[in-house]
C-alpha cells in the first residue's frame, strides 16, 4: 500500500518537473511560430509576441513562390541524412564493437587515435584542399555526405562504452562457444543489445545531417546540390544584401513588398517543420528501442 | 567466411579509391593544360600578348544563378572568342556565401581567373599572396583600363594599391562618398520643412522636435548596429581602417586618432543628445533591423546612408514611400571610398596574361557588359525610346530568366545600359559627381598593417566593444570616451598611427 | 613455438574485428589526420603563392600567439571561457542526469514522449535564430520583459544588453535550453540497458524509489557520464561562438561577461583574417585541453581503469 503511494507521488514529482522543463523548452517555438504569422509592419512597431495584433503569411508566400527549389532542397537534404546517417551509424559501431572488446590488441592506442581527432584540428584550408583537390568532391552530392560528418567520434566513444558496460562478457563468450564468428557476434549481439544507444546516436548523426550547412557552404555552389539549409539561408543573405544598398533600384523596390524581420523566423520554421512532422512517428523505434535493453540476459 | 571475404573486399575497394583519388590530383595539378584548342578564328596577338590557342577562364561573380545562365554565357563566348579567343567560365557565389566561399577557393588553390576583390578583404589577400600583383600587367598590356580611367582621373585607377603591390583594378564607378540623411517627404512636409532647410546636421535638431510632436511613438534616427561612422556624417579618409585617419576629407597628409579628435566628440555628443530625447532607438546598438523595414512600417523617421546621384531614387524604392535625401558632407574621394571593390587575378591562375586580357577587355565592352548583366537583348531585355532598358513584354523580375542586374561588381558598368526607372544621364552624373568631389591627398595610398598584427587584433576588439554604443549614443561620451581613447592607447593606437604615418610619407615622397 | 601459435591464433581470432574498424578508421585518417598538417600554419608567415607547407616560418616562433596574450583582456577571456564551461558541465550533466531518470521512470507512454521530445527539439533551433529570440525576450524597448512583465511586477525597465551581472545567469539558461537535451538522451539510452532483474530484485527486498536511483540507476550510468565529461573537459577552452558572439548580440557594453577565447579573436581577425593566427588560437585551445584530458583520466584510471577513456 505504501508502495503505491510512494509510487504515486514519485510519478507526480516527474511530471509536474517535466512539464515544467517542456514548457521552457517549448516556449521558443511558440514564439518562433507566431512571428513567423505576425503581420511585418506589426512586428516591426511592437516586437515579437505571443498573441500577435495582426496576422498575415506573407513571409511564407514570400518563400514558398519559389516552391519547386524547397522541395528540391529538401530532397537533397533528406536524402543526404539517410544515406550519410546509414553509413555513419554503420562504420561507426563496428568501430566502437571493436574497441568495446577488453582484450583487442593496441586497444588503448586505437581509442586515443579516435580521440585524439576531436582535439586537434587541421583547418578549413587542408581539409578544403584534400577534398577539392585530391578527391574532387566540389559540387558533387559527396560533399554534401563525406566531409565531417560521416562519422563523429564522439558518437564512437559514446556507443563504445554502452557497448562495454551493458553488453556482459559472457555473452559474448557463449557466442564464440556456439561458433559465432566476429561478424556474426556483431550482428546478432552487439548490435540488437546496442539499440537504445544505436537509435540515439543515430539521432544526432541525422540531426547533424540536417542541420548542417557549412558542407553546401564550403564545397558546393551549384543549386541543384544545396540543402534545405543552404537554400534558406541564401534567402537571408538575399534579403539582407537587398537592404544593405548595393542592389539596383529595381531589386531594391522588391524590398518594399519583402517581409524582411518575419522572413527569417519563417525561415527557420521551415527548415525544421518536417523534422517536426516525422519525429513522432520516428519515436516508435525510440520507445522500441528502450524496451529492447530489457530482453538480454 | 563469406561474410569476412566480403570486408576484406570492402576495405580494398575504399583503399584503391584513395588511391586512384590521389592519382587524380596529381595529373591535374602536372597537366595544367587549359589551353588545348588551337584558335579556330585566326586571331593570334592581342596588345601583345598571344592569343592563337583559346583560353578557358573562369570569372568569380556574386549574384544568383540564373536560369538562362549557359544561353547569356554561349552568346558572350561567340564574342570573347572572335575578339580575344577566350572562352568564359562564370562560378556564381551568392551574395551571403562569397566572404566564406571566395578566401577558401583562392587559399584552396581553386583553378579561378578574374576575382572580385572587397575592400575588406584586401590586405588578406595580399599579405597571403592570394592574388597575383597586377603592376606590370596594368604599365604592359593595360590599355583599354588605362583610357576608361584617364577620363575620370588618371589615379583612380592606381587606388587598389598596397606598398606597390596591385591587388585590384578598380570598378569604374561615381564615388562621390557624400554621407546624406534621407527622411521621409510626407512627415518632413508635415512638420512644415523642405530640403531647403536643412543645410548640415545641425538643422536637423529643429527638424527632429517637430517631426517628433507629431509622431512621438517613432524613431527620429533609425541606426543599427554595426553601421560603423562611415555611413554616419562623415569627413575623414578613414586611411582603410580608422586606425588612423587623416582629418577635413584629407586635406593634409597627418595621421591622427580620428577618434580623439573634437569631430568625432561632437557626432557621438549629438547623438547621445538625440537618444536622450529618445530621438534614437535604446536598441539601436543592438538591433539588427534595416532602416528601410523600420521606414516602411512607421516606426522611423530618417536614417544616414551614402548618397549619390540615384540615392534618392533607390531609397524610396526600398523604404516603399517617397524619401528625401539630404546631403550633410561635401563629396569626398578616397581611397577606401574608390577602391571599394576591384578585379583580381587569383594566384593559382593558369595563364595570368591571358586572364588579364579578358579583364581588360572587359573595361571597353558595352555588348559583353549588358550580356552578363541583363542577358540577351530581345529574350530578357528590350531598349526603349528613351534609350532606358525594359523588361520585354509579359516579363517581370520574378518571371524573368535572366535578371543578374548586379552592375555595380562589373568591370565598368558605364559601358553598358541603364535599366528603366533611372536617370538616363546616370553615368555621366556620377562621372561628375566623382570629379568634382575633394580629393584626399592620400588617394591612391593604402596602408599595409601585416607588420602590426597584434595591434590591430587589440585595436579591432577594442573599437567592437566601444564604437556600436557610443555612436548609437547609448552611452555618455562624458565617461565612456576617455574610456574608450585610453583602451585604445593602451592597445597601440599610437604605434600604428606613427607606421601609418612613416609609410604615407613614404608614398607621397616616391609620387 | 607454442608462443608463436598462441600469437598467429590471436591474429586470426583479432582479424576480422580489425577489418570492420577498418573503414572507421581510414575514415579519420583521412577526414582528420591527413589536414592536421595544417597545424603548422600557427608556426608560420602563411602565404599561399608558397602554400601553407612552403611559407615561411614566423619569426619568432611565437609570433603569432603575441596577440593571445599579451592584450590587458587575456585574463578575462580565459577567466570567462573556463567558469562559463565548468558551469555548463555542472548544471547540463547534474540536471540532464535528473531529467534522464525522470523521463525514464514515468509511467505513461504518451507523456514520455512528450518530454522526449521536447528536451531533443531545441537542436533544430540554429543559434542565431535563438538570439532572435532572446533579442525578443530582452531587447530594452520591445522586449517581453521589459514591456509585459516587469511593469507588471511594478519593476523598472532593464538595459539587459547593458548589464553585464545578468548574463551569466542567461547564457546558463540559455545553454542548458540548447544542450541539455543532448546528454540527457544519451543518460536514457544508459539506463534502458540496466538490467530490469535487478530494479525487481531491490524492489522485493523492499527498497525505496529513490535508493533505487542512488544504488542502481546512477552507478549504471557513470560511465556514460565520465565519457561525456571528458569530452566536454577537451573543450574546455573552446567556446560556442554562435552562444557568445550572437545571442549577446555583440554587445560592448556586456563584454566582461561574455568576451571568451574564440569571440576576441574572431573581433582580433575581423580586419585581418590573418589565417596563422587564427590557427595559433586553435592550437593553443588544443593543447591545453589536450594536457586537461590527459590529466583527468590518469586520474581516473587510477580509481577505476575500466572507466577510463583510454
Amino acid at each position: 500500500m505504501l508502495k503505491t503511494r510512494e509510487n504515486r507521488r514519485y510519478q507526480i514529482l516527474c511530471n509536474t518537473v517535466l512539464a515544467l522543463i517542456t514548457v521552457y523548452m517549448i516556449f521558443p517555438f511558440v514564439l518562433l511560430l507566431m512571428s513567423s504569422i505576425t503581420e511585418e509592419n506589426t512586428l516591426i512597431m511592437n516586437g515579437y509576441s505571443l498573441f500577435p495584433e495582426k496576422f498575415s503569411l506573407g513571409a511564407y508566400q514570400y518563400i514558398f513562390q519559389n516552391g519547386k527549389k524547397i522541395f528540391h532542397a529538401y530532397g537533397v537534404t533528406i536524402f543526404v541524412t539517410i544515406v550519410g546517417t546509414a553509413i555513419n551509424l554503420w562504420i561507426s559501431s563496428m568501430l566502437a564493437f571493436g574497441l568495446s572488446r577488453k582484450n583487442l590488441p593496441f586497444r588503448r592506442i586505437i581509442t586515443f587515435y579516435v580521440f585524439f581527432t576531436m582535439l586537434f584540428n587541421g583547418g578549413l584550408v587542408p581539409t578544403y584542399m584534400m577534398y577539392t583537390g585530391t578527391f574532387h568532391i566540389k559540387n558533387t552530392i559527396f560533399a554534401m555526405i563525406v566531409p565531417n560528418l560521416l562519422m563523429s567520434a564522439v558518437n564512437v566513444l559514446l556507443v563504445r562504452t554502452y557497448f562495454t558496460n551493458s553488453i556482459p562478457d559472457a555473452l559474448y563468450e557463449a557466442a564464440e562457444i556456439d561458433g559465432a564468428g566476429q561478424m556474426r557476434i556483431y550482428f546478432q549481439v552487439a548490435l540488437p543489445l546496442g539499440k537504445p544507444i544505436l537509435v540515439t546516436t543515430g539521432l544526432f548523426a541525422a540531426l547533424g545531417y540536417w542541420n548542417d550547412w557549412t558542407n553546401g557552404l564550403y564545397y558546393v555552389n551549384q543549386e541543384q546540390f544545396w540543402g534545405i539549409q543552404n537554400l534558406l539561408n541564401k534567402m537571408i543573405s538575399d534579403v539582407q544584401a537587398l537592404t544593405s544598398g548595393l542592389m539596383s533600384k529595381e531589386m531594391a523596390g522588391m524590398l518594399s513588398t519583402m517581409p524582411s524581420v518575419s522572413v527569417r523566423m519563417a525561415v527557420a520554421f521551415v527548415a525544421m517543420m518536417p523534422v517536426l512532422l516525422v519525429y513522432p512517428f520516428l519515436q516508435k523505434y525510440f520507445a522500441e528501442g528502450i524496451a529492447m535493453g530489457a530482453v538480454k540476459g | 567466411m563469406k561474410k569476412r571475404l566480403l570486408s576484406l573486399l570492402l576495405s580494398g575497394i575504399l583503399a584503391a579509391g584513395l588511391l586512384a583519388g590521389c592519382g587524380n590530383g596529381a595529373k591535374t595539378d602536372g597537366g595544367g593544360a587549359a589551353a588545348s584548342e588551337t584558335a579556330a578564328e585566326g586571331v593570334s596577338e592581342v596588345n601583345g600578348i598571344d592569343t592563337s590557342t583559346t583560353y578557358e577562364a573562369t570569372m568569380v561573380l556574386i549574384g544568383s544563378q540564373q536560369a538562362d545562365q549557359q544561353l547569356v554565357l554561349d552568346k558572350i563566348n561567340e564574342i570573347l572568342l572572335r575578339d580575344i579567343n577566350t572562352k568564359l567560365n562564370i562560378v556564381m557565389l551568392s551574395m551571403g556565401d562569397f566572404t566564406t566561399q571566395l578566401p577558401l577557393m583562392l587559399q584552396g588553390g581553386d583553378k579561378v581567373d578574374l576575382v572580385p576583390v572587397i575592400n575588406s578583404f584586401a590586405g588578406t589577400f595580399i599579405s597571403n599572396k592570394m592574388v597575383l600583383d597586377l603592376s606590370d600587367y596594368v604599365e604592359q598590356y593595360g590599355v583599354n583600363m588605362k583610357q576608361v580611367f584617364a577620363d575620370m582621373g588618371e589615379e583612380l585607377l592606381y587606388t587598389g594599391c598596397v606598398n606597390d603591390f596591385m591587388f585590384g583594378i578598380p570598378v569604374v564607378k561615381g564615388s562621390s562618398g557624400v554621407s546624406t540623411i534621407c527622411m521621409r517627404a510626407d512627415w518632413l512636409e508635415e512638420a512644415g520643412f523642405t530640403r531647403e532647410d536643412i543645410k548640415g546636421v545641425e538643422d536637423m535638431d529643429q527638424v527632429y522636435e517637430s517631426v517628433y510632436a507629431n509622431h512621438p511613438e517613432a524613431i527620429m534616427m533609425w541606426m543599427m548596429k554595426g553601421t560603423q561612422a562611415d555611413s554616419r556624417y562623415e569627413i575623414t579618409d578613414p586611411l582603410t581602417d580608422y586606425n588612423g585617419v587623416l582629418m577635413n576629407y584629407g586635406e593634409k597628409p597627418e595621421v591622427v586618432n580620428y577618434f580623439a579628435s573634437d569631430a568625432y566628440k561632437e557626432l557621438v555628443t549629438r547623438h547621445y543628445e538625440w537618444a536622450q530625447k529618445g530621438w534614437i532607438s535604446k536598441d539601436a546598438a543592438t538591433t539588427t533591423d534595416q532602416a528601410s523595414a523600420a521606414v516602411q512600417a512607421g516606426r522611423a523617421f530618417s536614417f544616414y546612408t551614402p548618397g549619390g546621384p540615384d540615392a534618392e531614387a533607390s531609397n524610396s524604392a526600398s523604404c516603399g514611400t517617397e524619401m528625401i535625401c539630404v546631403p550633410v558632407t561635401e563629396g569626398q574621394l578616397t581611397t577606401t571610398g574608390y577602391c571599394w571593390n576591384s578585379w583580381g587575378i587569383a594566384q593559382a591562375s593558369e595563364n595570368p596574361e591571358r586572364a588579364f586580357l579578358l579583364l581588360d577587355y572587359l573595361y571597353n565592352s558595352g555588348e559583353v557588359t549588358d550580356l552578363i548583366n541583363f542577358g540577351i537583348e530581345g529574350t530578357h531585355y528590350v531598349v526603349g525610346e528613351d534609350g532606358l532598358y525594359h523588361y520585354p513584354e509579359g516579363i517581370d523580375l520574378t518571371s524573368s530568366s535572366y535578371t543578374f542586374n548586379q552592375g555595380w561588381e562589373l568591370p565598368n558598368q558605364f559601358m553598358g545600359g541603364i535599366w528603366e526607372g533611372n536617370d538616363p544621364d546616370l553615368w555621366t552624373k556620377n562621372i561628375e559627381a566623382t570629379k568634382a568631389a575633394k580629393h584626399s591627398c592620400a588617394l591612391g595610398f593604402a596602408y599595409d598593417s601585416s607588420a602590426l598584427g597584434t595591434e590591430i587584433a587589440a585595436l579591432s576588439n577594442v573599437k567592437s566593444q566601444y564604437i556600436d554604443s557610443l555612436n548609437s549614443g547609448a552611452v555618455d561620451p562624458e565617461t565612456e570616451l576617455p574610456k574608450f581613447l585610453e583602451e585604445l592607447d593602451d592597445a597601440g593606437m599610437q604605434k600604428v598611427i606613427e607606421s601609418k604615418q612613416a609609410q604615407l610619407d613614404e608614398w607621397i615622397a616616391s609620387k | 613455438m607454442a608462443k608463436k601459435n598462441n600469437t598467429l591464433a590471436k591474429v586470426k581470432y583479432w582479424m576480422p574485428v580489425f577489418i570492420m574498424m577498418l573503414p572507421g578508421l581510414l575514415y579519420l585518417f583521412i577526414n582528420n589526420y591527413i589536414p592536421m598538417g595544417g597545424l603548422v600554419a600557427a608556426f608560420k608567415q602563411v602565404n599561399f603563392a608558397d602554400g601553407i607547407y612552403g611559407s615561411p616560418w614566423a619569426d619568432p616562433w611565437y609570433k603569432n600567439f603575441t596577440y593571445l596574450f599579451t592584450s590587458k583582456d587575456a585574463l578575462e577571456i580565459t577567466r570567462n571561457t573556463i567558469l562559463y564551461n565548468f558551469a555548463f558541465i555542472l548544471v547540463n550533466n547534474s540536471l540532464g542526469i535528473m531529467i534522464a531518470i525522470f523521463i525514464s521512470d514515468v509511467q505513461s507512454k504518451w507523456a514520455k514522449k512528450v518530454y522526449q521530445s521536447a528536451v531533443l527539439f531545441p537542436f533544430l533551433m540554429s543559434m542565431v535564430i535563438v538570439s532572435y529570440i532572446v533579442f525578443a525576450l530582452l531587447s530594452n524597448e520591445n522586449g517581453m520583459l521589459n514591456k509585459s512583465i516587469l511593469p507588471l511586477l511594478g519593476m523598472e525597465p532593464v538595459s539587459w544588453y547593458a548589464t553585464a551581472g545578468a548574463w551569466p545567469v542567461i547564457l546558463i539558461l540559455v545553454n542548458f535550453w540548447k544542450g541539455v537535451g543532448y546528454g540527457c538522451l544519451i543518460y536514457i539510452a544508459a539506463i534502458a540497458g540496466i538490467d530490469k532483474a535487478i530494479y525487481e530484485a531491490a524492489q522485493i527486498d523492499g527498497a525505496a524509489r529513490f535508493q533505487l536511483i542512488r544504488h542502481i540507476t546512477l552507478p549504471s550510468i557513470v560511465p556514460s557520464v565520465i565519457t561525456l565529461v571528458m569530452l566536454n573537459v577537451s573543450k574546455i577552452f573552446f567556446s560556442d561562438f554562435g552562444l557568445f558572439y550572437q545571442v549577446p548580440q555583440n554587445s560592448g557594453a556586456i563584454y566582461a561577461t561574455t568576451n571568451t577565447i574564440d569571440t576576441y579573436v574572431y573581433r582580433a581577425l575581423l580586419q585581418q583574417n590573418n589565417p596563422s593566427m587564427s590557427a595559433a588560437a586553435g592550437f593553443y585551445q588544443s593543447i591545453v585541453g589536450f594536457v586537461l584530458v590527459l590529466a583527468v583520466n590518469g586520474l581516473v584510471r587510477k580509481f577505476s581503469k575500466e572507466n577510463a577513456l583510454f
